[in-house]
């Protein structure tokens, strides 16, 4: 005998028989989302134009699109983009290595907490913008120096969140691995690190935040090349056009960013969702 | 495929977990009974008596504190011999819920690393076949219900050909219909396979429908109060309710059971009430 999850024939019949929902445009979260982005731009536009403000302090959209072309086409907008994408993004997964591996250390393991439990809480509160300076005596403005700021901000959200999600996984299942077998490796990799995959990926939306925060910041102190460079260079030469161009891509990589992460976390989390 | 042969053995067992000096908790006392091979033995008590705890001591994930737990083996004339294979279903089920059915079943077998994929997936799909549910093996447990999510758990511990199949109240979670459903399903299994079991529960329709010996407990700190054969023909379903013996049993049971659970309601209501 089989019980039936799904709704039987007859059931089926009945639901298939209510008339259609009626939706509007409105209903669609993403008509709403990218409808306030354009209506917002539109408001923008014709404000500026009606009002005639002056473009060194609030310049057209248009006149920011065309800026914004003009600086991938000849300003190499791309470059700066991709070396900052990349400072990102290696000190954010040198950031999920360790901090994964450090958590699961700390999770599991007592004596580890007690020493790091101290650490955490002396380093975590700390803003890492701060450390900008003591930073750049250990390791110059260059690459290590990016890496390592970037890598700071990740790491943190993503160790406190392993070492939850470590922690608040069930007993009950560690109890069936032991059961059927499982050493205390494989109950580590097999058990403990799946069930705190939501807590990990929660962690490592928020360090990614972070770490682009940092390296732009970094960029904006110290760079020579990277948006937060070019963002500061705009802004001293007054060019409000160019401020808001590179602005713009900063929150376009955000939206990407988000979207990726948020299509990766319904992969990961099929069985949750299902 | 399992020996029936070894039988579970304890001798004066007792567990007192002393995490706090001054007031150790004294979780099982003075246990000796024997789970003979290729049969099931039901354990019955009030709750907390230390029925689980006794299971735990039997699968090696807790050690007495006094007493003797012996495997015995009965085709070697009785000597005592190694830990024999054992495998556990859970009451809150304990599927590892990132994993399809066909996953959580071949998770044991894929931690021995002795089989091939096929020979494992093989397996796992006879054993989930056994419990009626081929067709749901890419399923996640969210999306079975909680009769079916149990029989995963079954074919999950069958699927290890233990020795000794440990039943930790594996229906305590369900409703009154799953639950007689997978009673008549679980008897069915254990009388086919010969198995040795041993099964902790609340019921005791669920202990007389499956169990050839009922050892019933005392409220804490819990000992064995009584070990009742049950004679009642097999195969077994919820038509053996209607064998005159079964109303005596069931009396008999209840009348030992009455007993403890009051003193354990008395226990838990302190000396004030």
């Amino acid at each position: 005998m089989t019980d039936r999850p799904l709704a039987s024939a007859a059931a089926q019949a009945e639901i298939d028989a209510l008339p259609p929902e009626r939706k509007s445009l409105l209903d669609n979260p993403r008509v709403l989302g990218w409808g306030s982005i354009v209506l917002a731009l539109a408001v923008w536009e014709i404000g500026a134009r009606l009002t005639g403000v002056n473009s060194l302090y609030l310049p057209k959209p248009s006149q920011i699109v065309l800026s914004l072309i003009e600086m991938f086409r000849s300003g190499g907008l791309l470059t700066d983009l991709l070396m900052t994408l990349y400072r990102i993004f290696a000190g954010f997964f040198i950031a999920l290595f360790v901090g994964t591996l450090l958590g699961v250390w700390i999770a599991t393991s007592k004596r580890v907490r007690s020493v790091a439990d101290m650490w955490i809480a002396a380093l975590y509160p700390l803003p890492k913008i701060t450390l900008i300076p003591l930073l750049i005596i250990w390791l110059g403005t260059g690459g290590p120096f990016m890496l390592t700021i970037s890598a700071l901000g990740a790491i943190f959200p993503i160790l406190i969140n392993t070492v939850l999600g470590v922690q608040q996984s069930d007993p009950g299942l560690v109890l069936a691995a032991r059961d059927l077998g499982a050493t205390q490796r494989q109950i580590i990799r097999r058990v403990l690190i799946p069930s705190a995959v939501p807590s990990i990926f929660a962690g490592m939306r928020l360090g990614l935040g972070v770490s682009i925060i940092l390296v732009v910041a970094a960029e904006m102190v110290v760079g020579k090349t990277g948006l937060g460079a070019r963002l500061y260079l705009a802004g001293q030469i007054l060019e409000t056009e160019q401020v808001f161009a590179v602005l713009i891509v900063l929150a376009t990589l955000g939206i990407i960013v988000t979207k990726i992460q948020d299509a990766i976390d319904i992969g990961l989390g099929r069985w949750r969702l299902s | 495929m399992p020996s029936p042969q070894i039988a579970v053995e304890f001798k004066d067992v007792g567990l007192v977990f002393a995490t706090d000096p001054s007031a150790p908790v004294v979780a099982l006392s003075q246990a000796s009974c024997r789970f003979a091979p290729g049969k099931v033995t039901a354990i019955i008590g009030p709750s907390g008596c230390g029925k689980s705890t006794l299971l735990q001591i039997a699968r090696g994930f807790l050690a007495p504190t006094r007493g003797t737990l012996t495997f015995r083996d009965e085709a070697n004339g009785d000597k005592p011999t190694g830990r024999p294979t054992m495998a556990t279903v859970w009451q809150a089920f304990n599927l590892f819920p990132w994993l399809t059915v066909l996953e959580n079943v071949t998770f044991g077998l894929e931690l021995g690393g002795n089989l091939s994929r096929s020979e494992r997936e093989a397996r796992a799909r006879q054993a989930i076949a056994a419990v009626d549910l081929s067709g749901f093996e890419s399923k996640y447990p969210r999306q079975l219900s909680g009769g079916m999510r149990q029989r995963v758990g079954i074919a999950r511990a069958l699927v290890m050909q233990p020795d000794i199949l440990l039943l930790d109240e594996p229906f305590g979670a369900l409703d009154a219909q799953t639950r007689l459903v997978l009673q008549e399903q679980l008897a069915t299994l254990v009388e086919t396979r010969g198995m040795t079991a041993i099964l902790i529960t609340h019921s005791i329709e669920e202990a007389i429908l499956l169990g050839d010996t009922i050892i019933v407990m005392s409220s804490r700190p819990g000992r064995i109060v009584s070990e009742i054969k049950v004679d009642l023909p097999r195969p077994r379903s919820l038509a053996t309710t209607q064998d005159p013996e079964y109303p005596r049993l069931f009396d008999r049971i209840y009348g030992l059971l009455r007993d403890e659970v009051m003193q354990a309601i008395t226990a838990e209501q302190g000396p004030s009430a």
